[in-house]
């Protein structure tokens, strides 16, 4: 019995996750595609078939709203990246211990704090009569308020940006920290400079974190309906926004065809990253297996 | 001339390595600015005795004193703290139990993809998903139904920080641990759980702040309960910015900074 439980372990441990997410993610998903295809009653929707909510959505507005979201997402995953991972990189590799743990508390109060509530705050200072153009005018960089700081494609990706950095500064982080000292020493002793190091040893042992941060950036950027609602202003629109607006008159059918097409975007995504990348390499880094 | 040459080397990499330091330090001053300069100027701003968005001459505590009057704001507030915890005790071991499963299992690059999904889907998808799910089975949406939410959002999150901290564990030193005679369970809390701690004091607090932020898939299984992201957001849509919203965010930063430091002190205190 005993040996019996131990050989399922794995099994027996992998069980209740895989359940959960079976029965509230994955069921649940695929049956959006089938509402997809449901008539439209007037507060619902009943059980059939008909291409009237696929017809509406390739005959508005909407495909433009779909590609401007996947290219917001991509640009964030960039920025954050580029903002995110030299941080990671100083804090992990070359602070000492303790004043590294002191700064990654710092990155993690912006993100206990509603992102609803950080995304506000940078609505009074990017407005017109917000701190940074009254800065801006009373120094005299610029003569008038700058119109495009807020309410704009700028506004929403900083926005985007500042939100998700956290979800990029701590797999990194992690990844990098992990990075055993012995290999870098080895690398140093055997005569390269601390920039080939970084490139031949550091750069590919962290990539997993980077992977796994990109990955966070990117959803929080497709999915998100606060952000784009409070800082892209009434005119902008995002898959989530319109998700959202489809939903206010009732459309249920609509909305999720709409998220049929994000969901099947997302997995013709997650097809070539699994194509193109090992994700064994995420667990069978550093000693493990 | 050879080791003039390798002391001009060595005072030049010291040099430049001295550079490098103070240049990221420069970046890394930045970044965090970036951060809490939004933050930093709410809390001035709630004291504006007109509530304006300006940094007030006088400062008053008068939009304080009324988010104390206002009962649905701090109920909200309580949901919100409530589902917290809830995934956070939920999340937690359900992610340890699926990284420790993978890690054991032959085709890993599957389970990790699996358990990975949820964070390549589009919240208002999975908010949408669930919404119609439980309309069709006849649940009605409750905070059960924010918590079903909130485990699903923040599970991919507490799993691959639990799974990095795992994978930088030599598994050699359990094995050792069972030659020493040890079982599975005295090698696990012997020898594993020291090392993953942090990941797993991580796990737990990302699902905590996920699930107190979570708006997308929260606000389409919300029902008639509000959280903190759902009042404010519908509040600001219907009344515009006013200045309890101001003092609501002045709040959440003071006690969550509070509870942060508290934290902090715990860990490093315990590392001792």
């Amino acid at each position: 019995m005993r040996q019996a439980i131990r050989r399922r372990l794995p099994q027996l441990q992998l069980a209740p996750a895989v359940a959960v997410l079976l029965v509230f993610f994955v069921i649940p998903l695929a049956m959006t595609f089938m509402w997809g295809f449901w008539p439209r009653t007037q507060f619902w929707m009943e059980p059939g078939f008909t291409l009237e909510a696929y017809n509406t959505f390739f005959s508005t507005g909407r495909v433009d709203v779909y590609l401007k979201s996947l290219r917001l997402s991509v640009i964030s995953v960039i920025l954050s990246l580029v903002l995110g991972y030299p941080v990671a990189y100083f804090v992990g590799r070359r602070l000492p211990e303790d004043v590294a743990f002191g700064l990654l508390f710092v990155f993690v109060l912006p993100f206990i704090i509603s992102s609803v509530i950080r995304t506000l705050s940078w609505r009074f200072l990017l407005g017109r009569q917000g701190i940074i153009n009254q800065t801006l005018v009373g120094i005299g960089i610029v003569n008038e308020p700058l119109d495009w700081l807020l309410f704009s494609e700028f506004s929403v990706i900083l926005g985007l940006v500042t939100a998700s950095l956290p979800f990029v500064i701590f797999p990194v982080w992690l990844s990098i920290r992990t990075i055993d000292d012995s290999l870098l020493e080895a690398s140093a002793d055997l005569g390269a400079r601390p920039l080939t190091t970084f490139r031949r040893v550091t750069l590919p042992l962290s990539l997993p974190g980077v992977f796994a941060a990109s990955i966070f950036v990117f959803v929080t950027a497709f999915g998100e309906t606060a952000i784009p609602e409070l800082l892209g202003g009434s005119g902008f629109s995002t898959v989530g926004t319109s998700i959202t607006s489809v939903l206010g008159v009732l459309n249920y059918p609509l909305a999720a065809a709409i998220s049929s097409i994000s969901i099947a975007t997302m997995l013709v995504l997650l097809g070539l990253w699994a194509y193109f990348f090992d994700l064994n390499n995420l667990v069978s880094m550093g000693g493990g297996s | 001339m050879n080791r003039v040459e390798q002391r001009l080397a060595r005072v030049l990499s010291a040099v430049s390595e001295r550079t490098v330091n103070r240049l990221f330090s420069i970046y890394t001053v930045l970044v965090v600015t970036l951060l809490l300069l939004p933050l930093a100027f709410i809390i001035p701003i709630s004291m504006h005795p007109d509530g304006l968005a300006r940094i007030p001459r006088e400062p008053t505590l008068t939009w304080y004193a009324q988010l104390f009057e206002e009962g649905s704001l701090l109920s909200a507030l309580g949901v919100s703290v409530q589902l917290g915890i809830a995934t956070m005790l939920v999340t937690t071991p359900l992610a340890f139990l699926a990284a420790a499963g993978t890690r054991n299992m032959l085709r890993r690059g599957l389970f990790i993809g699996f358990f990975l999904l949820p964070v390549f889907m589009p919240g208002i998808s999975v908010g949408l998903g669930l919404a119609v799910y439980f309309e069709l089975f006849g649940i009605s949406l409750s905070k059960w139904t924010m918590l079903i939410a909130h485990v699903l959002w923040s599970l991919p999150f507490a799993y691959i920080i639990v799974l990095t901290s795992m994978a930088s564990f030599d598994t050699h030193l359990k094995e050792a641990a069972y030659d020493l005679g040890a079982n599975e369970w005295r090698a696990f809390v012997d020898i594993e759980l020291p090392h993953i701690q942090p990941g797993l004091i991580g796990a737990a607090i990302f699902s905590f702040t996920l699930s107190f932020n979570e708006f997308a898939r929260t606000m389409l299984v919300r029902g008639p309960t509000d959280t903190l992201p759902t009042f404010v957001l519908s509040r600001v849509q219907n009344l515009g910015i006013d200045p309890t919203v101001y003092a609501i965010s002045g709040l959440t930063i003071l006690v969550s900074s509070t509870l942060l430091i508290i934290v902090g002190y715990l860990v490093i205190t315990s590392e001792t």
